[in-house]
């Protein structure tokens, strides 16, 4: 069953020959607008209170998640509904380590994600059986079997999970105020390794053949580029990065439980609606995404249930009118990334 | 490239009759930015046996497939029985009297042989082609009705999809490609099935990369080079050599 | 005797919950048989079906054969327009947006769901059907309604085995299924064909929705719980395969059954990891392709 992304992801026909009006003043805004928006995040420690700092720090888990999904549907053809498991790994990996081995919190942050990345290797041998929407809802009934194994284990709190002890969230500040700006400082590092070592990714040798799979499978495969291992290679690259999102956020809610860890209805369904809404198949996607998430919800967010069928409903919208998400549309009026990944010539 | 085409009007005046069939004038198929077809003029008579003549590429197919309204953008007319069936539903158009067999045969693998049979005839008019009938003039049918079409051969699955077709009770039949991938022994067999077809009064469009094969059965001919009509004419009074330099565009 | 009882027990609870199970997966064999979809939204149209015949018998009151009859040609229609209205329009695009919008609309019916009806968990009163039980022995029970789900999930298979295979319908079915650029070609109503389809789907899930809601309590969430186990039964039994589905699901269903003797927690988890092992071994299932 192969995909075939060529309608839903392809290249910039709507401005071949054509430099829009908007054009190179779009991309200078629009690279000018994420400049600034990076000093921001940099700043954001000196200059917002602890509450929204909070937020922020769930910005960016949620625009790492995003990333993560959008490669592996945008570039990968491989749409995952079960990447929650691997957030969660992350979060009770984390609390393994800090709680029960006494790692140092700081590393075990990282050491979540290579857990995460242990964990995916059997998890893709499995499920990289199935194909298509197959292979979707099989990682889905992966991720049941983990959430509910993870409701089985002693010492982690069983079916209501258990809190981080308090020497883990002392290390990394005395008070809640540095914690917090200690803790987004590690969302942060997450956030820009993810989006950096990415966009390194794309822009490489196997980059380029996973935007050639993105823009036309078979004439990817027509061309050599191994199919088979650049799944592999990116399934497992995604993980680490979901299992570090995973520790975090396990430390902002000084909590580890199987339905908060473990959660489909955060790390998977909000994800893909940012993703699909933001634009599938680029960079600048999950980040639209993420705000508009965030922007939304600070409206919407109260009436929880109203919140998800307005992101439905957009995210059915999206797919009937532009499937390429708010992104393509921007895209088609400046005529080039604002986040140069292809390395191919504009046709003029 | 030597590009003769008759005018329609005179192709009109070699017919044995004034009134067309089919009429096509002005015909262009685009699909997104390509252009398949420019400036076509054909037509069809009552009864008469056209060849349609080209190379891969040509567009013979894509001339099928609009005339029954399944290829990409047209613009021209297209006139069957005076009406116009420019961007009519093809299930409209096909119970009206037109059917197709198409490239490489098409038929459902996983269904029987009577069943492909079954859909031609639900889909077509009601006339003198009802199963049995069928069954009696293709005794050969009549022997593979149980067998599942994707277990038979090229020739066997490419009389089936003649007589899928036939079963629609069509005015004018066009055959696309029935050749393609069979021995010449075979094919000589489905050749001998055209004039007996014709016999019961079914105008016939057939498509061939074969120019001797199309010649000597057809009455009239067109070939096709890039999309357009580079020569047509009456198929006994043209040499093999002629329609040769039209199919290959060489001057 | 009392040992071997106990095991008969609980491989004929475990046949009957099969029963059910394949009732569950019924609709989505055939939307991806013909239609080459998988309904993300699935088991939420189930609950959707569920909650309409709680809502027509509870609140409204009606006898519970004037509710089918109401629900019936309702599930139908509801198949039919979300083939029209919505999948047909993104059918052509390529697998992620079918995907993608099935999965909204299952976020969607989830939510709806619950503004209106609330978080409780729900059941159809069915009476004495409910609880009634034959007694074989000391250690096994066979009960009325599992049986008689049972029952339904045979006929039903054996229903859409005729139609599918020895009707005119039928065979238009197949025949979209083969290739529906084909089917276009001859002048077959592919776009109406496929609608019919996912009507029938919709008559399926009725079925579906109805055991469950009297066998087994239902909330707005319990959605991606049965599509699951109706994924699970479908690459158990083998993709395409209609007896199949028998098979994955009575496999199933005694996977669970087996687990839940030994801990009712571990039902669930039983039937994941057997699905995953034949996953592992076998990835095409019990049977292969029909």
């Amino acid at each position: 069953m192969a995909y075939n992304t060529q309608t839903l992801v392809h290249g910039d026909h709507g401005a071949i020959g054509k430099r829009r009006r908007g054009g190179d003043t779009g991309v200078v805004v629009g690279r000018a607008l994420l400049a600034a928006g990076c000093i921001f995040l940099v700043m954001s420690p000196f200059v917002l209170d602890t509450s929204s700092l909070q937020i922020s720090t769930q910005f960016l888990c949620l625009a790492t998640i995003a990333l993560m999904w959008n490669v592996l549907a945008g570039y990968t053809d491989i749409m995952t509904l079960g990447q929650h498991m691997f957030v969660g790994v992350g979060a009770y990996a984390f609390f393994g380590l800090t709680s029960l081995a006494g790692v140092q919190p700081y590393a075990a942050i990282a050491l979540a994600g290579g857990v995460s990345l242990l964990f995916a290797v059997p998890v893709m041998f499995v499920v990289f059986r199935l194909r298509a929407a197959y292979l979707a809802v099989g990682t889905w009934v992966v991720a049941e079997v983990f959430l509910l194994i993870a409701g089985r284990l002693p010492g982690f709190g069983l079916g209501t999970g258990t809190s981080l002890p308090l020497n883990v969230a002392k290390a990394f500040g005395s008070n809640p105020g540095s914690r917090s700006i200690a803790i987004y400082l590690a969302a942060l590092v997450v956030a820009a390794a993810a989006y950096s070592s990415t966009w390194l990714l794309l822009r490489s040798r196997l980059g380029i053949g996973l935007t050639a799979i993105r823009d036309n499978e078979e004439a990817a495969s027509s061309l050599g580029v191994d199919l088979v291992k650049s799944r592999i290679f990116v399934f497992l690259w995604t993980t680490p990065f979901l299992g570090m999102v995973g520790a975090i956020a396990a430390l902002q809610k000084m909590r580890i439980s199987p339905q908060a860890s473990f959660s489909f209805l955060d790390w998977t369904v909000f994800v893909i609606f940012i993703v699909v809404i933001g634009g599938i198949g680029s960079l600048e996607g999950p980040i639209i995404g993420s705000l508009i998430y965030f922007a939304l919800r600070g409206y919407l967010g109260d009436l929880g249930t109203w919140y998800l069928i307005a992101l439905g409903t957009i995210s059915i919208l999206v797919m009937l009118v532009e499937p390429r998400g708010i992104w393509a549309v921007v895209r088609r009026y400046i005529g080039q990334d604002i986040i140069p990944v292809s390395q191919r010539a504009d046709p003029t | 490239m030597m590009t003769q085409q008759l005018p329609a009007s005179s192709a009109l005046e070699q017919m044995p009759d004034s009134h067309p069939l089919l009429t096509i004038r002005s015909l262009g198929v685009f699909y997104d930015q390509f252009r398949a077809l420019s400036d076509i003029e054909f037509c069809v008579g009552a009864e008469e046996i056209v060849a349609v003549i080209g190379a891969n590429g040509a567009g013979k197919t894509t001339l099928l497939k609009s005339i029954v309204g399944q290829s990409g953008t047209i613009d021209g007319e297209i006139t069957f029985r005076g009406r116009n069936v420019v961007g009519q539903a093809t299930a409209r158009t096909i119970a009206s009297g037109i059917a197709l067999v198409p490239e490489g045969r098409r038929l459902f693998p996983s269904l029987t042989v009577e069943e492909n049979l079954n859909l031609g005839w639900e889909t077509g008019r009601k006339g003198e082609f009802t199963l049995d009938v069928l069954y009696a003039d293709f005794p050969a049918l009549a022997a593979l009705r149980t067998r599942r079409a994707g277990t038979l051969s090229g020739g066997q699955q490419q009389l089936v999809a003649i007589g899928r077709a036939l079963l629609a009770n069509p005015e004018l039949l066009l055959c696309d490609e029935i050749s393609l991938g069979l021995s010449p022994r075979i094919v000589d067999e489905l050749y001998e099935h055209v004039p007996r077809i014709r016999a019961r009064g079914i105008a016939i469009v057939l498509v061939e990369q074969d120019i001797s094969r199309a010649l000597s059965t057809s009455d009239r001919f067109y070939c096709l080079l890039e999309g357009r009509v580079s020569l047509s004419g009456r198929s006994s009074q043209t040499s093999r050599e002629t329609v040769a330099h039209a199919y290959f565009g060489s001057c | 005797m009392l040992m071997v009882d106990q095991i008969l027990n609980v491989a004929l609870q475990g046949v009957l919950l099969g029963g059910l199970y394949a009732l569950f997966a019924l609709g989505l064999s055939l939307s991806v048989g013909v239609i080459k979809l998988v309904n993300i939204a699935h088991g939420d149209l189930i609950v959707l079906i569920s909650f309409a015949l709680f809502y027509l018998t509870q609140p409204l009151g009606l006898p519970l054969p004037a509710a089918i009859l109401i629900v019936l040609p309702l599930a139908f229609g509801i198949g039919y327009v979300l083939q029209v209205g919505l999948l047909q329009r993104v059918m052509t695009k390529g697998l992620l947006p079918p995907l993608l919008v099935t999965f909204g609309l299952s976020v969607i019916i989830q939510n709806g769901l619950l503004e209106t009806f609330g978080a409780d968990t729900r059941s159809i009163p069915g009476g004495a059907l409910q609880t009634a039980a034959i007694r074989l022995s000391d250690q096994i029970y066979l009960g009325v309604l599992p049986t008689l789900t049972l029952v339904v999930a045979v006929a039903c298979i054996y229903s859409l085995d005729l139609l599918i295979y020895r009707s005119r319908f039928g065979a238009r079915l197949r025949a979209v299924a083969d290739s529906p650029d084909t089917a276009r070609l001859i002048g077959l109503p592919v776009n109406r064909i496929y609608a019919t389809a996912l009507g029938l789907v919709g008559i399926t899930i009725c079925a579906a929705a109805l055991f469950l809601g009297l066998r087994m309590n239902f909330d707005p969430l319990s959605g991606p719980s049965r599509l699951i186990v109706a994924f699970e039964v479908i690459v158990l039994g083998g993709i395409g395969n209609l007896w199949g589905i028998l098979a994955g699901a009575v496999l199933l269903g005694l996977a669970q059954s087996i687990g839940a003797e030994f801990d009712i927690r571990l039902q669930l988890l039983s039937g994941h990891l057997v699905f995953l092992l034949v996953l592992l071994i076998r990835p095409e299932g019990i049977f292969k392709q029909a």
